[in-house]
């Protein structure tokens, strides 16, 4: 099974309401990205599903039952939410066998999980020594150990070199074909794009999308680029209820709300000669951008400037 | 609201499973998990080794001072062997002190949630660190106690190396002294898992062993006697440690001090009290 349910799960502290009443479920055999702005709920959410956090109402459960009542939580879930939560005095490997020792994972096991996450002379080294990177390998190291039906990977390419990066997405990949439960954080839509089949995307502690990838991607608007030296007959010829037109420069438009068909039979209508008519593919972060816009916490300066002017 | 469930894929791999008869969590390995944790961390090395040094060190020293003073009062190989061991008190705070610092590193380095993610079941992670604990402090403190008669009946003549068996009121005595230390190691495992904080921990320990006695003492002066005062020191943790080790304390006290009966109830209440809090605070707060 390896299915995650949440049922209207909540999280407050004190006044703040972090998780604000979701439900979603997820089924193995594929990748879902958890993507939201920075403060919107994921890690909360993550940490309550393997028990760290108590819901303030609500229930999240592995298979059924609550992750606390499983037999072999190690083979049920390897979760990486903290790339810090290791005692810096110990060795990555002391770190590994501490952990394998409450299941009674051999020490082989747990040369082939260093093997695995590369970091082989490393984990002789103590924890305090490591970097960022070498960190989160060690977090999915100590995932891994149990060889876990459910993976639970909060913003798991933090501090990652880029071939640290490719060998997160191929591993979720992976782990997602063999049959395992994968949910990946990240605020970046980019990163997920590479990785996820299906995208949850919360806001302010809420679920503002969950759909597969290509269904969110299908939900955004058409543009189509045009070029013409007749721009302002071409503006005219377009000009109709539902359609937006953007002057990018002298002899280019970018049209929204007309398929590229459809501006090309006008052009034809009135005479007009076309040099490019290219469709514009809306981008997962675009669309990102969209349903996120109005749930961002936190926005920089230099946003707020432009966007106050 | 109705849950969704994800219909991406139209070819799923079949879901993966797990080797039911593979081994689970269990307080056996999770009592492994911690007391390799415990070997591993350098304080617990050092505070061993200068309890065991600090213990032998005041034994010799006790004991080689009666030596050269025997011919000025003479005393009994009981009291003797009381005296030789008043390493312990050091034992109490740097022991204790390790009870403190085994969970709050816990906290401190956000090693909690990798331990809980090995072991959810809170009270079984509490317990068998708490095991673990006692185990590697109770270890330290008999190696210290059979260190600390050695060395004084070498040196003491009333003393006997053979007393340690022969002797029931000094086995006991020693016994008794081994239970007060690894008490005060749980006193303080109690603290650092409620207050989550090795210093605010390790202030609270060394406030109850050694600053309380002195306000009440204050007290005492103040209040010319007062009963209640009388009360409270009666049950101050010290004076309480005092009462249950030592057989001839009420003999040469000045504060009154209960009988080993009595006192042991209270030590065992000084030690509850704040495990049981800790233990509360431990599988209902987030971490």
């Amino acid at each position: 099974m390896n299915v995650i349910t949440a049922e209207n799960l909540t999280k407050r502290y004190g006044s703040k309401t972090a998780v604000d009443g979701i439900s979603f479920q997820l089924a193995p055999g594929k990748v879902t990205g958890f993507l939201g702005p920075n403060g919107s709920g994921k890690s909360t959410t993550m940490r309550m599903a393997v028990g760290l956090d108590r819901p303030t109402a609500g229930t999240v459960t592995i298979d059924g039952k609550p992750f606390a009542q499983h037999k072999a939580p190690l083979r049920t879930v390897g979760a990486v939410l903290d790339a810090g939560a290791t005692h810096p005095g110990r060795t990555g490997r002391a770190h590994l066998r501490v952990l394998a020792a409450t299941h009674g994972i051999s020490n082989k096991r747990v040369e082939e999980v260093i093997e695995l996450t590369g970091l082989g002379e490393a984990a002789r080294k103590r924890i305090k020594g490591y970097s960022l990177g070498m960190n989160q390998r060690l977090g999915i190291a100590a995932a891994l150990l149990g060889d876990p039906a459910v993976l639970i990977f909060d913003e798991p390419v933090n501090g990652l070199d880029p071939e640290g990066v490719r060998w997160v997405r191929s591993m979720a990949r992976q782990l997602a074909a063999e049959g395992r439960t994968v949910f990946v954080s990240s605020h970046l839509m980019s990163e997920m794009s590479q990785t996820a089949d299906h995208l949850i995307v919360l806001g302010r502690g809420r679920i503002i999308a969950d759909a597969p990838i290509a269904e969110l991607l299908s939900s955004g608007e058409q543009r189509v680029l045009v070029r013409t030296e007749q721009i302002a007959d071409l503006a005219n010829a377009l000009n109709t209820s539902g359609v937006s037109l953007e002057h990018l420069d002298a002899e280019t438009l970018q049209v929204t709300g007309l398929d590229p068909r459809s501006i090309g039979r006008r052009a034809l209508e009135t005479g007009i000669v076309l040099h490019e008519l290219t469709p514009q593919q809306s981008t997962l972060e675009d669309q990102y951008m969209k349903l996120t816009g109005d749930y961002v916490e936190y926005r920089s300066g230099g946003q707020n400037q432009e966007e106050a002017r | 609201m109705t849950p969704n469930l994800n219909t991406a894929s139209s070819a799923r791999p079949p879901a993966y499973q797990v080797d039911p008869t593979l081994s689970g969590v269990s307080f056996l390995g999770t009592f492994r998990s911690e007391f390799a944790k415990l070997k591993a961390l350098r304080t617990s090395w050092w505070l061993s080794i200068v309890t065991i040094g600090l213990g032998a060190f005041i034994a010799g020293a006790v004991a080689f001072a009666y030596q050269q003073f025997a011919g000025d009062f003479s005393t009994n190989a009981l009291d003797m062997a009381v005296q030789g061991q008043t390493g312990s008190f050091f034992a109490m705070i740097l022991l204790g002190s390790l009870g403190v610092i085994a969970i709050t590193t816990e906290f401190t380095t956000g090693a909690i949630r990798s331990s809980l993610t090995a072991v959810p079941r809170r009270t079984t992670l509490l317990s068998a660190k708490a095991l673990a604990l006692v185990v590697w402090t109770g270890l330290t403190t008999v190696i210290m106690v059979l260190i600390a008669h050695v060395l004084t009946a070498l040196i003491a003549d009333p003393l006997g190396l053979g007393d340690i068996v022969t002797d029931g009121e000094i086995a006991l005595m020693y016994a008794k002294t081994w239970l007060v230390v690894v008490l005060t190691v749980l006193l303080g495992f109690g603290l650092g898992t409620l207050l989550r904080s090795s210093a605010g921990g390790i202030v609270v320990l060394a406030s109850i062993m050694f600053v309380v006695q002195i306000v009440l003492s204050i007290l005492m002066g103040v209040t010319d006697g007062a009963a209640w005062v009388e009360a409270l020191i009666q049950v101050e943790y010290m004076n309480l440690v005092e009462g249950f080790i030592n057989p001839t304390a009420g003999e040469y006290a000045f504060f009154p001090v209960l009988d080993p009966g009595p006192a042991a109830v209270g030590l065992l209440v000084w030690t509850a009290v704040p495990l049981v809090l800790g233990w509360l605070s431990f599988t209902r707060r987030d971490s």
